[in-house]
């Protein structure tokens, strides 16, 4: 899952960028509202954390403006501004979420969790099909009962895989949720990746319970043969 | 030390015991007066002339002529020994009824007069810290009293004062440390995973802390001294031109990464009585402000003087100004202008420089243009010219 982090202040932003990569997340920092604008109208996230006072201008104009263009893209304003009118305006301005600084990684990290929840196609709090569950709050994994021990890249490949059931996901799609601006377009990571996976999971390519390829078109969860239970 | 809490060092039991041995002394030299006039003046008139009246405390005591007494018309001086014990032991009991009435009378009226003072005793020993009166209420009409409950109320406005310090500077130390403290706790918790960081990013996050740190350090310095009462104890004869010297020497690296040119003019011989310390962080915060708040190729120019009496120090820039509408508010704590918010600072340094030029008995004032610069102007009272 992708997170882009608008915040001005360095310190808290470089502290915040490591310490949600380590909870599974690709982060992305932009230290301006121009920053930010750009780096939406050129990639992807799955929710954008927002600072409110920035050096140019005020976050509740993203917050508008991604909403005039992009209606689903969760928002959370994480702001060392508490009054009722603040809050107010920047709920009604199009954000999901509104969290006072300072806060607590983990507090901010479930946040994330339930805003990126309910933006999925599947709003379970743990992913569960055919015997494989996923718990990311935990970040534990099982198959069968049996604890798997992926990585924090499978471990995301597989949430993103398991919170869109049924739909085909390119690689790039992929790529650019969970490697971010750190992928590299010209290698097959994501080949490398899923074959590691499905070896975890003891997927067999050829007749898949879990994770089917589709070439040239991407990647599908849940093969629609059989019945998806999500 | 005070004096151990003995019954006979009660006021009221000491008026009373002083009003009783008044009244004796009073007494007794009434009786001792009286046994010695002549007695041609305490003699009335009378239809026998052998006949003496003797007028005794408590009553008028008519006497027989003594037997033994000279021929009619003639008083004699002196009386018999059964008269002069008569005489004595009535005279005593009347004082000794006196002296009683009066010390009961007198332990009744002090202890009236003392209620107000019992009253302001009981109110003050109720007073709790946490819930102190900004001042008592009015006890009895007696001046004495009122003027204790004057001295206790202004004792009470400096405690107040005090606690005000000390509770502002809990609730400001409380909020300004909440954030970095977060971000110090996020930043522990990354390095706790030190597998998961490249070199460089531990590398980074540490001296991130450390920036945080510091920032910590000086908001906590910052806030004890807005907390501190002046102290004029230690207060000694400033050269201020060493002093701004010093601190130019300091600013200087910060000024010269900002491409902004520090100037000064200093007239060597102005001597203000203050805290080197303090006035050091004066000139500093005027200094940090007019660099930071200004562009590449901006100047700052310091200017001391002395003019009537007082010393003038006079920081001017050429940087970005503060809009009029912000002027009001940037000597207040916290208060951090619109521009200045892309640069690091808490808003504490020109309550700081207010705070602590008022202490030393000045004033600090500002002009300023946007888009063309500040002048900040402090003035102090001058020590001496020339030492
Ligand atoms: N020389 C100056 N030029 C322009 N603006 C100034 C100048 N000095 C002060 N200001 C304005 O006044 C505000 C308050 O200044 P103050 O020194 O109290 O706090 P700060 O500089 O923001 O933070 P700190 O000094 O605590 O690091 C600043 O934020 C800035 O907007
Ligand atoms: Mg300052």
């Amino acid at each position: 899952m992708r997170i882009l982090l608008v915040e001005d202040h360095a310190p808290l932003a470089r502290a915040l960028q490591l310490g949600l990569r380590q909870q599974g997340y690709t982060v992305d920092v932009a230290a301006t509202l121009e920053d930010a604008r750009y780096a939406l109208s050129i990639s992807s996230y799955d929710i954008v954390v927002l600072d409110l006072r920035l050096p140019d201008g005020h976050g509740f104009a993203l917050c508008r403006w991604l909403r005039a263009r992009d209606e689903r893209l969760p928002i959370l304003i994480l702001t060392a501004l508490d009054r009722p009118e603040d809050i107010i305006e920047g709920l009604d301005a199009g954000a999901d979420d509104y969290v006072v600084k300072p806060v607590e990684l983990p507090v901010l990290a479930a946040r994330i969790r339930a805003l990126l929840r309910r933006a999925a196609p599947n709003p379970q709090p743990v992913l569960e099909w055919r015997g494989l569950r996923l718990d990311p709050a935990s970040r534990q994994a099982w198959l069968n009962g049996e604890p798997l021990h992926l990585t924090t890249r499978q471990f995301a490949l597989l949430e993103y895989l398991m919170r869109h059931p049924g739909r085909v996901i390119s690689a790039e799609e992929l790529l650019e949720h969970i490697w971010g601006a750190e992928a590299d377009p010209f290698t097959n990571t994501i080949r490398v990746h899923i074959h590691l996976l499905r070896r975890k999971l003891g997927d067999d390519p050829k007749h898949p319970r879990f994770i089917q390829t589709l070439p040239g078109a991407g990647y599908r969860f849940a093969p629609p043969e059989e019945e998806s239970h999500a | 030390m005070p004096e151990p809490r003995r019954w006979w060092n009660s006021l009221r039991l000491r008026l009373t015991v002083g009003v009783s041995v008044l009244i004796a002394v009073l007494g007794l030299g009434m009786l001792v007066y009286i046994a010695n006039v002549p007695y041609w003046a305490v003699t009335l008139h009378s239809p026998q002339p052998q006949t003496q009246v003797f007028i005794a405390p408590g009553g008028t005591s008519v006497s027989p002529p003594p037997a033994n007494e000279p021929a009619a018309g003639i008083v004699v001086p002196g009386v018999s020994l059964r008269e002069q014990a008569n005489f004595w032991r009535y005279g005593l009991l009347g004082v000794a009824v006196m002296v009683a009435v009066g010390a009961l009378a007198a332990y009744i009226l002090v202890g009236y007069l003392l209620r107000s003072l019992e009253s302001l005793r009981r109110t003050v020993s109720a007073l709790s810290p946490d819930a102190l009166p900004l001042r008592l209420p009015t006890f009895g009409r007696e001046q004495e009293v009122q003027e204790l409950t004057a001295a206790y109320n202004r004792f009470l406005r400096k405690v107040h004062h005090l606690l005000d310090a000390q509770r502002r500077f809990a609730a400001d130390a409380a909020h300004e440390l909440r954030s970095p403290l977060s971000t110090l706790r996020m930043q522990f918790g990354v390095l706790r995973h030190p597998e998961s960081l490249t070199p460089a990013e531990r590398q980074q996050t540490l001296s991130d802390m450390e920036a945080v740190l510091d920032g910590m350090v000086q908001t906590v310095e910052s806030l004890l001294l807005l907390a501190q009462e002046p102290t004029p104890a230690t207060w000694q004869d400033v050269r201020l031109a060493d002093l701004v010297r010093t601190v130019l020497a300091d600013v200087r690296p910060l000024a010269q990464s900002k491409g902004v040119a520090l100037e000064a003019d200093l007239a060597p011989e102005v001597v203000v009585r203050g805290e080197p310390r303090w006035l050091a962080v004066v000139v500093r915060n005027l200094l940090e402000n007019a660099v930071r708040y200004n562009s590449a190729g901006g100047q700052v120019h310091v200017r001391l003087t002395a003019q009537g009496g007082q010393a003038v120090l006079r920081v001017s820039d050429t940087g970005w100004g503060i809009p009029e509408e912000e002027q009001p508010f940037i000597f207040q704590r916290f208060f951090r202008g619109e521009q200045a918010r892309r640069v690091e600072g808490n808003g504490l340094g020109l309550a700081l420089v207010e705070a602590l030029v008022r202490h030393h008995g000045g004033r600090v004032s500002v002009q300023s243009t946007v888009g063309k610069g500040s002048v900040f102007t402090v003035t102090l009272p001058l020590q001496a010219a020339g030492v």
